[in-house]
């Protein structure tokens, strides 16, 4: 009975702490994540990477750090996610504790959140089929690793050739920040490839085409299944529905240790006093939770050139005039998104006018042109899809009429040989009328006139 | 837990192979680390405690940051000392800062201290209580010689502290709490240690040996790790393993200080310790880093073993730098080691288990402190090995203070520069085997290599690697590879025999695995290894291959990678191509044919002049010329109405005239036009309309139908009263309503079917909504009648109304007193229930509002016919048009019989004049009300104006109804 009361009061105790967090959640006007769970293998990992963990609580992430077998583990709670995010720095964990599996974390995506996932040698198959399911696949053979022999961090005390300057980042502002990452970043651990058939997968980090994944110390007998550039180090996976995953070979990568080394390249003399880790991992982060690259788009009007409401209809051949408001969510604000490749279709089963907008710099993109000379049930779609942004899909109906009956042209040059001849014979049926009632007897007489006039009209 | 820590040094240490790993002392990195991390609190620490863990982590390290925060710290000091109310927690913490602070403070302080202090040790019952008292005596005896903290009691106070330790060696914090922890056992073994050395005399010797039995029981529970390394968890988790293995190292240093005996631990055990401290690298936070430092401190330094640390400043050693073999042997906080020497013993060749013995001492250099091998052996040739050494102690004496770990095995990558030799490219005739292309590859060098070859032929790459000492080279990565020009990718290991490495592509057996792809392929040749120094990746060039065609059942080439970037982009612009406007001929030409066409008008009038026409007929009688003047201007009215017409559009509304005449023409082209297609009545006038109300066959009447008449008219006068703008659907009704049948068997009131009103009005929706407003606006019913699932009897309300008093009347035999309930029904069911049904319970709400309701009453309005039991749920009402049943069995046989009287005739035809003559044999209604009820339903349609034809097709019948106006 005690127990029970207890088990209420600390029911009732982590509740009261979760209000709070509520507020500060990730919401569409809020898209940044607040709450992320952090699983370890250990508890020391949390000092050994705290570098890019306090990164992260400085920027307001609110950490949870938990060890991945704990068995209170669970990502919701009444059907209420209780994170935003998922960072799994447990490359061994063969199962998670608590209610956490892999069909968790593929639902916790599936909602829509953010995980990063790190491996490392011996990756546990739980971790393997997550970066699977995402699209990345780690070398089967357990132990693996990068090998590189011309591009090695060179060191005086590593000598096998599995730490790795990388180089090769993919080029992408909104992934990688503005600042250019100029040192390598020291990569060791294992490769992936990613899966042809997911096209929503991207190398952020791939390897030099010299590299292959082997176990260095053993011979080889067959060649390595995966070699060269079509390596993956680090990939990244943007879903449909815009949740965000990062995928990394190695857990070091977002160590302490490897974050602070300086780092020289095998046949390059240029010394780096650190080496592009820092950079990279925490400016990937932002990427990863949502503080760079979440576009939204809002108010979306169109209307005909001239007017400024929006018509229930448009008539062929009209000159309408469309707008859009894009914004970037900087982490704390939405400001303007300027960009010049928002385009917007006009979309009946193909498009028929796909048309690049114009924008002032403030968010506001806008175009013009004449509706086709087709009629149906057209759409103004934009289809947004940028590399590192979340993709923008926007459609909106609207029907398209032709001429009613009324508008077309009239008074035709053309047809005024006709107008002609009608009017004449009316008029001449007038006259007839009038002069065939009271002509006078002396005409009327003349059978000859009468001859004539029935010659002409009868 | 344990397993995970596993697991995580694991990790951290992937790069050292199985048997040996890399340890080095604390060094520079470990001093940026702490300032970084001081830098991140600001400097502003919070509590004493944490000063003095940065201070402490400062001195350590040997870094100076007192001065910065001696003062305000120092005030602090001083003010918890001064306090009386410190507990003695807070007394520890400030004593302990000013140990290192060494702040300006007099005697005094510490004398009402330590006699506080003393005075808690007595009434001291928990571990803390006792570690914070006998800590703080023991600090204020570090910091003042003047003090007199000796404990009288130290026998009963040791025993006291010894009652909370466990039978497994370690303690609890109190004696309430059964659980035990590593971290407790560490502040245990470091009080006592304190209660020994303020002891007034002598401890009891068997005091102490128990306590010594109890570490070494505590020694037994550590967990290790497969490097070497081990460590102390504490069982309730409450402290991570590195405070309570840094506890438990300041409880047995400080013990085995105070004590001045050894505590029988073998330097091994010291050694596992100091390298788990030694492995953790760079703990991330300030705590953390606060532990190891001061446990590598306090194992720099102790009585115990002190451990000896070796390690290579440099593990990778050029052959052509001719880099030297160092060693370095340093205590873990990176001071210099006593006189010693280190010895090579073994070197162990990765992948191999022989190991060749060497027992070689290598050179101390006392200026880099550095022990140096001068010269590798000469067995040694590039590649990686695992050296073992050995460190030897000069001096006996200091075997019991250092521990020295045994054998250090430590990889070592020997590299150096492998010379390629030999290289050559060449195409071979497969049936000879005599060469027919031959190309040497310059290894530094760009090759671009233009070979051709069939799948008759073969392709052999040769080359010879020798190391520096002019063995076979044998690199961890020899790699040949051939890429399509479509992005298809082979690869294939190049094998060895000896010196030299050879690979002999056989294009017939590969064409399979080719894919049948011929066409050009580039050349690539990686070799590499971690010890070789001149690794590279080559292109060689291409060869042109040409393969036989793909038989239909080989194997397709995967797909090209599609480069996922690429979808990312703006698409190409699409404008649409309007349709050119239709041709005219020119204006000129217009023009011309308009000229032309007035010629004969222009002819005719001036025909007209050549005639001398005149008007000199025009009468000039004043009445018939105001009538000629009428005539003409009439005609002239019509002429230039259609020139009006023809002008203007839209239409004024004003002349609207819509088709309103038609239908106030007589009487049987009213009935025609409803069938006609097309808005029958549209009325946009403001005018009054004049709704007929004659039935065709209206006759000098009786006074009966007089009546009627007047019944009839006052609906539509109320209407047309109040709203001068109609609907299409109630002038509808209101006609139909007119034309009802006479039926003299049946009184009943005129009612009109739903589909009639389809008949007459094209767009059944604004039917179906206008009835929907008229029944709300309780101007309408609609009852649902049983003949079939869509048949809808329309009433007007007030036809209902005298309906319900024609019932009732005919009821009147009976009791009086329950017709009131009709009247409640007229007054509050009606009026809110517009539905066609009702519910049992609805019914006796809204009644009961009225007055007390019996179920008799509703069983008489039942049984007058205004309520129908529905047949699927008992508790559910229709309302129903009383008197109507014999009318429903005529519409029923009606519409039968009129079917098959049309499917009869030859062409399932008829005129419509005739068939509107015939008479039905089972209906009471006429002929047109079954016409109406039959085109609105789907049974015939309307087509034409001349015949009905009835057309047997795969859905039914239809009829086609051609209605002639003989007028």
């Amino acid at each position: 009975m005690r127990n029970l009361v207890l088990l209420n009061l600390i029911g009732c105790i982590s509740f009261v702490a979760l209000l709070p967090w509520s507020t500060l959640s990730f919401s569409p006007e809020n898209p940044t994540d607040r709450r992320i769970l952090v699983l370890l293998d250990d508890v020391s990992l949390k000092s050994s990477h705290s570098i890019f963990f306090n990164a992260l609580q400085s920027r307001g992430f609110d950490l949870d750090f938990k060890l991945a077998d704990d068995p209170k583990l669970a990502l919701q709670r009444y059907g209420q996610y209780l994170y935003d995010g998922l960072i799994i720095f447990a490359p061994t964990a063969e199962r998670f504790g608590g209610s956490l599996d892999l069909a968790a974390v593929l639902n916790f995506v599936d909602s829509g959140h953010d995980v990063i996932v790190a491996a490392d040698a011996n990756a546990s198959d739980l971790i393997r089929s997550i970066a699977a399911e995402c699209g990345a696949d780690f070398d089967e053979d357990p132990s693996a690793m990068v090998v590189d022999h011309t591009s090695y961090a060179v060191s005086g005390t590593d000598g096998d050739h599995t730490l790795i300057a990388a180089d090769n980042l993919i080029k992408s502002e909104v992934l990688l920040g503005k600042e250019k990452i100029v040192a390598p970043v020291l990569f060791k651990g294992i490769a992936h490839s990613l899966n042809p058939e997911n096209n929503l997968v991207l190398k952020v980090l791939s390897a030099s085409a010299s590299a292959y994944s082997a176990n260095p110390n053993d011979k080889l007998s067959s060649p390595p299944s995966l070699t060269g550039s079509a390596i993956s180090l680090v990939s990244i996976l943007q879903a449909r529905n815009n949740a965000r995953v990062l995928i990394s070979g190695s857990l070091e990568l977002f160590s302490n240790r490897l974050l602070r080394a300086g780092v020289q390249k095998a046949g390059d003399f240029t010394k780096y006093e650190k080496s592009g880790n820092e950079q990279f991992v925490i400016e990937l982060g932002k990427w990863v939770f949502h503080e760079r690259g979440h576009l939204k788009a809002v108010n979306l009007t169109h209307h005909k050139a001239g007017e400024s409401s929006e018509p229930a209809m448009y008539r062929i051949n009209d000159d309408l005039e469309f707008s859009v408001e894009i914004y970037e969510w900087s982490g704390t604000s939405w400001e303007p998104y300027v960009a010049n490749d928002v385009q917007v279709q006009f979309y009946m089963m193909s498009p028929y006018v796909l048309k690049t907008l114009s924008n002032n710099e403030k968010g506001l993109y806008h175009t013009s042109f004449k509706v086709p000379d087709v009629y149906g049930v057209f759409q103004f779609k934009v289809e947004y899809q940028r590399l590192g942004y979340t993709t923008l899909s926007l459609s909106k109906q609207i029907p398209v009429r032709p001429f009613k009956h009324n508008e077309y042209e009239r008074f035709i040059t053309t047809a005024f040989p006709y107008y002609g001849a009608s009017f004449s014979a009316i008029l001449s049926l007038h006259h007839d009328n009038l002069m065939e009632t009271n002509q006078s007897e002396f005409f009327r007489n003349s059978t000859n006139a009468k001859l004539t006039l029935a010659g002409v009209y009868y | 837990m344990a397993r995970n820590l596993g697991f995580l040094v694991l990790a951290l240490f992937v790069a050292s192979i199985c048997e040996a790993a890399v340890f080095t002392p604390i060094s520079d990195s470990h001093r940026s680390a702490a300032l970084e991390l001081f830098a991140a609190t600001d400097g502003s620490l919070q509590s004493l405690e944490e000063t003095y863990e940065a201070l402490r982590t400062f001195e350590v390290l040997g870094i100076d940051k007192k001065s910065e925060i001696k003062t305000s710290t120092c005030k602090t000091v001083d003010d918890t000392l001064w306090s009386a109310s410190s507990a003695p927690k807070d007394l520890f913490q400030a004593l302990r800062v000013n140990g290192i602070l060494k702040c300006d403070l007099n005697d005094e302080a510490f004398t009402g201290i330590a006699s506080r202090l003393k005075d808690s040790v007595r009434d001291a019952s928990t571990l803390l209580d006792f570690y914070y008292s006998i800590s703080s005596l023991m600090l204020i005896k570090g910091q003042t010689s003047e003090v007199d903290v000796k404990l009288e009691d130290a026998d009963g106070v040791f025993r006291a502290i010894k009652a909370l330790s466990q039978s497994d060696g370690r303690w609890r914090f109190s004696t309430n709490n059964p659980e035990s922890s590593t971290y407790a056992a560490g502040l245990a073994l470091e009080t006592l240690a304190g209660v020994i050395s303020l002891a007034s005399q002598e401890i009891d010797q068997s005091l102490i040996e128990s306590v010594k039995k109890d570490v070494l029981k505590l020694f037994d529970a550590t967990e290790k790790y497969d490097d070497g390394s081990c460590y102390f968890v504490d069982a309730q988790g409450s402290e991570g393993p590195i405070s309570a293995s840094s506890a438990v190292i300041r409880g047995i240093t400080s013990l085995a200080s105070s004590t001045s005996e050894s505590l029988n631990l073998s330097g091994d055990k010291i050694m596992c310790l100091a390298k788990f401290f030694l492995g953790i690298g760079i703990p991330g936070s300030f705590k953390d880093l606060y532990y190891q430092v001061d446990a590598l401190a306090c194992l720099d330094k102790n009585g115990v073993s002190v451990p000896l640390i070796l390690s290579l400043p440099a593990s990778v050693l050029s052959v052509t730098q001719k880099d030297q073999l160092k060693v370095r042997v340093n205590t873990v906080l990176g001071s210099p080691a006593p006189p010693l020497s280190v010895k090579l013993m073994q070197i162990f060749t990765s992948g191999s288990k022989d190991a060749s013995i060497i027992d070689q001492e290598l050179k101390f250099d006392p200026a880099t402190g550095l022990h140096v091998l001068e010269t590798l052996p000469e067995s040694i040739d590039i590649g990686s090995y695992t050296f073992s050494f050995e460190i030897l102690l000069r001096d006996p004496e200091h075997k019991k203070t250092y521990a020295t770990g045994g054998r250090t095995k430590l990889p070592v990558y020997v590299t150096g520069v492998v010379d390629v030799d030999q290289a050559e490219i060449i195409i071979l005739d497969s049936d000879l085997g005599s060469a027919e292309t031959k190309k040497k590859i310059n290894v530094n060098g760009e090759n671009s290599f233009a070979l051709s070859a069939n799948h008759l032929q073969k392709l052999r790459l040769t080359f010879q690697l020798t190391t520096p000492s002019g063995n076979a080279f044998k690199p961890h990565q020899a790699f040949l590879r051939l890429k399509h020009e479509s992005g298809v990718e082979h690869l294939f290991l190049v094998g060895n025999s000896g010196k030299k490495f050879e690979i002999i592509l056989d294009f017939l057996g590969l064409v399979e695995k080719f894919f049948y792809l011929s066409g050009r392929y580039d050349i690539q040749l990686t070799v590499g290894d971690s010890v070789m120094e001149n690794s590279f990746f080559q292109p060689l060039g291409h060869v042109e291959l040409d393969l036989p065609e793909a038989p239909e059942k080989a194997a397709r080439p995967p797909p090209p990678p599609v480069d996922p970037i690429s979808k990312y982009g703006p698409k190409a612009e699409i404008t649409h191509i309007f349709r050119s406007p239709e041709k005219r001929p020119p204006m000129e030409l217009s023009f011309t044919f308009l000229g032309l066409v007035l010629l004969p008008f222009l002819g005719f009038l001036i025909g007209l002049l050549v005639l001398r026409v005149n008007l000199k007929n025009f009468p000039s009688a004043a009445l018939p010329a105001v009538f000629a003047i009428a005539f003409h201007l009439g005609i002239g009215a019509v002429l230039s109405l259609y020139f009006v017409f023809w002008l203007k559009d839209p239409f004024p509304p004003c002349l609207h005239i819509g088709k309103v005449e038609i239908l106030l023409m007589n009487p049987s082209i009213k009935s025609s036009a409803i069938w006609r297609t097309g808005p029958v009545v549209s009325l946009y006038t403001r005018s009054d309309v004049i709704i007929p109300m004659e039935p065709s066959t209206s006759k000098p009447s009786t006074g009966r139908k007089r009546q009627r008449e007047q019944e009839v008219s006052s609906p539509e006068n109320h209407t047309a009263g109040d709203n001068l703008i109609f609907s299409d659907t109630s002038v509808a009704l209101q006609m139909m309503r007119s034309q009802f049948p006479r039926i003299d068997k049946v009184s009943i009131q005129p009612f009109i079917l739903r589909s009639q009103l389809y008949s007459s009005i094209k767009d059944r929706t604004q039917v179906d909504r206008e009835l929907e407003n008229l029944k709300r606006e309780m101007v309408i019913r609609i009852f649902k009648l049983s003949t079939g699932q869509d048949d809808h009897a329309i009433m007007f309300l007030d036809d209902y109304h005298s309906q319900i008093e024609r019932a009732v009347k005919r009821l009147n035999a009976k009791k009086q007193d329950d017709l009131v309930v009709f009247e409640w029904f007229k007054t509050h069911v009606l009026p809110s229930k517009p539905d066609p049904s009702i519910g049992h319970q609805e019914l006796h709400s809204l009644l009961s509002v009225a007055g007390k309701v019996k179920e008799e009453h509703i069983s008489l309005i039942i049984n007058a016919g205004l309520l129908t039991r529905q047949l699927i749920d008992p508790n559910m009402y229709w309302f129903a048009i009383p008197n109507i049943g014999s009318i429903l069995k005529g519409l029923t046989q009606g519409r039968k019989e009129l079917l098959s009287f049309l499917n009869r005739r030859k062409y399932k035809e008829m005129m419509l004049s005739l068939l509107e003559k015939k008479r039905l044999r089972f209906s009471l209604l006429d002929m047109r009300f079954h016409l109406r009820d039959l085109i609105g339903s789907g049974g015939m349609i309307g087509y034409g104006e001349f015949v009905a034809i009835i057309y047997k097709g795969n859905g039914g019948i239809w009829m086609v109804v051609n209605a002639k106006h003989s007028q």
